[in-house]
């Protein structure tokens, strides 16, 4: 989805670029000199021939639908996950206790490299979702062989575990990424 | 207003739009092209499980070359339709043996994808090239 979303954003990029660099041009030696001769395409003469303004309406909204379509597309490629939380009231309805939520991050990820020998490296960020339930996105980088899919579920048990602990808060879901992996398999040669 | 001043404002106003629409589509084009690694991404009940194709590419790459008659891997991991698909070219010395290579290729693939991340089977497609003596300096 990524890879097509990518390839119609720079066909429409270079179409879009070429297009309206040719005409940017044309305006402004038209501008500066009155007496330069520069006809327009055929097809950009159906557009705008007259009688009335209908055709050039018509392509005016259908550029303006496409170059918003292409603008969505491009901020759906280029978003980024949800920002992470900064600060975790844990006090009652009459007084705040506030908790960096980066304290508790990196005490997570150093939790997650003393119990499961084959994370070598791991980063925690605490998320809200929309329904206001905790969710963790960790990225960890992999020092030795595992089922990636049953690592989930372990990584889950213990942010959960550790969280309960430390906060008495929960975490409802968990989006486990693997950024690197330094194998030693023998598997191969 | 005077007349030069109506002369000047269509002009002004279409190569507002224009310019507007340049920088719009050159936007869109660096979106177009900035690099990303894909990601393999694998729903499970309580999230999703991402991993860099370029992760696993290295593994592949780093099992593969431990050969002595390697020259160059490059492996292509993708996802299609939840579907983890592997391509391994391997480059290879003169006077290699192409099966042998072939197979040891297949063998450091699966390691990598199934035994080393555990992943679902995957049938890696490889192709050995064993380059003849005198196109090996484009490699070294």
């Amino acid at each position: 989805m990524e890879a097509h979303a990518r390839w119609v954003a720079i066909v429409a990029g270079v179409v879009g670029a070429v297009v309206s660099a040719a005409f940017l041009l044309r305006d402004v030696v038209l501008a500066f000199d009155a007496g330069t001769v520069w006809n327009l395409p055929s097809w950009a003469g159906w557009i705008t021939e007259r009688p009335g303004a209908l055709r050039a309406t018509v392509a005016a909204v259908i550029a303006a639908l496409v170059a918003i379509a292409c603008l969505w597309g491009v901020v759906r490629l280029l978003r980024r996950p949800a920002p992470p939380v900064r600060k975790l009231n844990l006090g009652t309805e009459k007084e705040a206790l506030l908790v960096d939520a980066a304290t508790l991050d990196r005490f997570l990820g150093k939790a997650l490299r003393r119990h499961i020998p084959e994370v070598d490296g791991a980063k925690v960020w605490l998320q809200r979702d929309e329904d206001e339930a905790y969710r963790a996105r960790v990225t960890v980088d992999l020092g030795a062989a595992c089922d990636v899919l049953s690592l989930h579920s372990r990584v889950l048990d213990l942010i959960r575990d550790e969280l309960k602990r430390a906060t008495g808060l929960d975490v409802a879901r968990l989006d486990l990424a693997v950024e690197r992996l330094n194998l030693r398999l023998k598997g191969g040669s | 207003m005077s007349a030069k001043t109506r002369v000047w404002l269509p002009w002004a106003f279409l190569g507002a739009l224009l310019v507007i629409a340049l920088v719009v589509s050159l936007l869109v084009l660096a979106a177009g092209l900035r690099h990303r690694d894909p990601l393999l991404r694998f729903e499970r009940d309580e999230g999703t499980v991402l991993v860099r194709a370029g992760a696993l590419e290295d593994a592949i790459r780093a099992e593969v070359l431990c050969d002595a008659d390697v020259l160059r891997v490059s492996p292509r991991v993708r996802q299609q339709r939840r579907r983890v698909t592997v391509e391994v070219e391997v480059v290879a010395r003169p006077m290699a043996e192409h099966e042998r290579l072939l197979a040891l290729t297949q063998k450091g693939a699966r390691a990598a994808i199934i035994e080393g991340v555990g992943l679902p089977e995957v049938a890696p497609r490889v192709h050995v090239d064993v380059v003849p003596a005198r196109k090996v300096w484009m490699y070294l």
